[in-house]
Parts: structure tokens; sequence; C-alpha cells
């Protein structure tokens, strides 16, 4: 072998041994560089708006997975239905960030407002965990949207009128009842009477 | 003198080599401050949690009502708004410009301490984790609006969004006993029981 030849062999592993390293401090190999990551931050379609939220859930979307990053406490008290509770300040345990681990389902992030889903989803997607989304607003408007839904004010429109159809379809699937306006007088139950059959005898046997 | 003789093609190669690694190492150095994080995700979760770099609504208004050499006001909404009304002395840098390498001096002020304010909670936060991210020093940030500071704090605005806005279970009860229903709690399906079947037994009896 000659001797630029080795000159230059050993240049190339020092490189790749400083390239290595430098690559180390800049974090986890998957991090996504924060060029990249401030990119998808101020991207619009980072967040989910209520109605569309509600339609899925209702719909029954094989692919949602809803995570709450409020406290226990309040998560106890209420949440989505088949949201799984991760507080903010346990999302980066291990096991809370194997829920994050995979591309295949849509993960939808909410607090009570944005700020901690915010935190919740930079740190997460910093990490390069996929398919991540915000609750715009978070449960405070979605509150605000559907269950405290308001019928649409002025001239009578369609798109307005078909939203808050749905929105009213939808309090009553979250357990709250359709509104006053909508909702039809009990009707008494109707009692069916039972028949009871005659057990038959056992047929059979030597006369 | 020399251990061992080069001839012309060597050197060129040597050249070549020497020049690729400079390339390399010049353009990894370059920049290097948008190209790596000056926190971790765990410092930066728990200075969020701590509540570190965010102003007061108090604060806010003595600083808005009285301007203070010591501090540099930022709004960072769009021009558009910041046209229509901005807070005294304050200058605009609109966040989705705010990583602009022409505005690093704005935000790099020495003694100075910026106080960044934009719409609400939203755009704030977002501009409080990439600075924090990428190290940028001396920023305060408030999180209720231009809005509410505008008014003297007369305005309703949502300083704290995670404050919950209502007692949601609660209000639900309510709003269930209006409507003459029961409040559904989002509970887990239970597995449902597998059905087991009784085959009918054989009518018994008869002569063999």
């Amino acid at each position: 072998m000659r001797t630029t030849d080795k000159i230059v062999i050993i240049g190339l592993l020092l490189g790749s041994v400083w390239l290595f390293f430098a690559g180390k401090n800049a974090g986890d190999k998957r991090e996504i560089p924060p060029k990249k990551l401030h990119e998808l931050m101020l991207q619009k379609h980072r967040d989910i708006s209520a109605d569309e939220l509600t339609r899925r859930i209702i719909n029954g979307d094989p692919m949602l997975q809803i995570v709450d990053v409020r406290n226990e406490k309040q998560y106890n008290s209420y949440t989505l239905p088949g949201a799984i509770n991760i507080p903010l300040e346990d999302i980066m345990k291990t096991d809370n960030l194997a829920y994050f681990d995979q591309d295949v389902l849509n993960t939808v992030i909410f607090s009570n407002g944005t700020s901690d889903a915010q935190i919740a989803w930079n740190i997460l997607t910093r990490l390069g965990y996929k398919n991540l989304t915000i609750l715009r607003g978070g449960l405070n408007n979605w509150f605000e949207t559907i269950i405290l839904a308001k019928p649409p004010t002025g001239p009578y429109d369609k798109e307005s009128d078909d939203l808050y159809q749905f929105r009213n379809g939808a309090r009553v699937y979250f357990g709250v009842g359709a509104s006053s306006e909508t909702e039809s007088a009990p009707k008494p139950k109707v009692r069916i009477p039972i028949i009871k059959r005659k057990k038959k005898e056992v047929e059979g046997g030597c006369s | 003198m020399v251990g061992f003789k080069l001839n012309l093609k060597e050197m060129n190669k040597l050249n070549l080599f020497f020049t690729f690694l400079a390339i390399v190492i010049l353009s990894s150095c370059s920049d290097s401050n948008m190209r790596r994080y000056a926190k971790s995700p765990d410092q930066i979760l728990k200075e969020y949690l701590n509540d570190e770099d965010f102003i007061s609504p108090g604060e806010m208004l003595k600083i808005a009502e009285a301007p203070d050499p010591k501090y540099h006001l930022i709004d960072i909404r769009t021009p558009d708004l910041y046209i229509k009304g901005h807070l005294k002395n304050a200058i605009n840098v609109p966040l989705h410009d705010a990583l602009n390498p022409k505005y690093k001096n704005v935000f790099s002020q020495g003694n100075v301490t910026n106080i960044i304010y934009g719409t609400g909670n939203e755009d704030v936060v977002d501009l409080y984790l990439m600075f924090n991210e990428l190290g940028v020093k001396g920023n305060k940030f408030f999180k209720g609006g231009y809005i509410f500071v505008a008014s003297g704090g007369k305005s309703e605005a949502n300083i704290n969004d995670e404050k919950p806005a209502y007692n949601f279970a609660e209000k639900l009860k309510e709003l269930a006993g209006a409507a003459g229903t029961t409040v559904q709690t989002p509970v887990k399906k239970k597995a449902k029981k597998p059905v087991i079947r009784r085959k009918k037994r054989e009518v018994e009896g008869g002569c063999s």
C-alpha cells in the first residue's frame, strides 16, 4: 500500500469518528433537526378542530388514538371517550413513549387549553414520533363547541344549520341529550305480555 | 529530509482529500446554533413546568404603561395586526420570520430583556419553544396577548389557557338533568362474555 493511500485511509477513519461524535452531541439519532422541527411547528395542519375530532370519535375511527396530557385527577373527573392519560410531566417516561412509537395511528393530543399539548407535541415530534396533532383550543374549546353548541344566528345558512344539527346530535352521543327545541315528549312504555310455553312431556317409553 | 517521495499525481490526490475534509468541517460548523439543540427535551419540559421565562399580567401591564429602557417590546403578530395597533415602542417580528438571521440582532440585546407578546397563548408558546431549543437568551414571554395589554387589563383574556373553563363533569350533569337524561361518562367498553349454547338433549326413553 502506498503512503498516500495510507494517509487518505487514516484521514477518512478520523473523519468518520469525528462525524459520529458530532452527531452524538446533537442528540438522539432519531431526533429531527431544529430547522425541520420549527418548520413543522408553523404548519397549519398541526392541529385538528373540535368538529373533526368529534366526527372521528362518533365514527369509531380505528386509526384514532387520543391522549389526554392533563393530570390524573382532571382525567378521572372528565375526559373524551377512549382517551388515554399521559400527564405532561410523565411524557418522557419510556413506558409512555411506547404509545407514540408507531406509524399507523393518528394521535390527537389535548389538554384544557393548547399550551401543554403544544409542549407535548413539540417534544415528541423532536424525538421523531409521527402522526401527531393537537386539539385546537383544547378541551375548553371542544366543550364549548360541541356540548354547549349554540344555534346559528342571522339569516338561514344551510352549512351553519347542518353543522349545528351535527353538533346537536353529537351532544346526545356524549350524554347530554337533545336540546329542548328538538326533544319530543317521552312515550309511555308498552308492556308486552309474556307468553309462557308449557313444557312438553317426555315422549317415548314402553306402553 | 523527507522519508518518502510524493509524485505529482499523489500530491493532487492529497490536495483533493484535504479540500473535501475542510469543506465538511466548515459546513458543519457554520450556523451551528441553528443546527443543534441547546437543551435536551427533559430540560425544556422541566423549565416549562417551572413556568420560567413567562411574565405575569401585572408585570406586563407595568412595563407597557411605563416604558423602561431595560425592556425591549417585541410584537410577533402579523404585520397587518401590528399596523392596526401595537404597544408603544414595540417592534414587529412576525412569528414566521422570527428565526430569520436578519432579526438576530433584534433578539440579542445584551443587557436588555426582550418582552415578547402576540395574539394569545399559542404563538408565544411556539416562539418560547423555538428560542429555548436554540438557546436564545434574554427573552420573557407574555401569554395574554395584545388585546389584554392594550385595554389596560380590562378585556377578558385567557392568560392561563390551561385553566379548565368549566367543571366539565358537573356541567354535563347539569345539562343532562335539564334534558331529562342521564350523563354517560366515558367508560371502557366491557368485553362481551361469550354465549355458551347448550345442546338440546335427545329424547330419552323408548324401547331398545
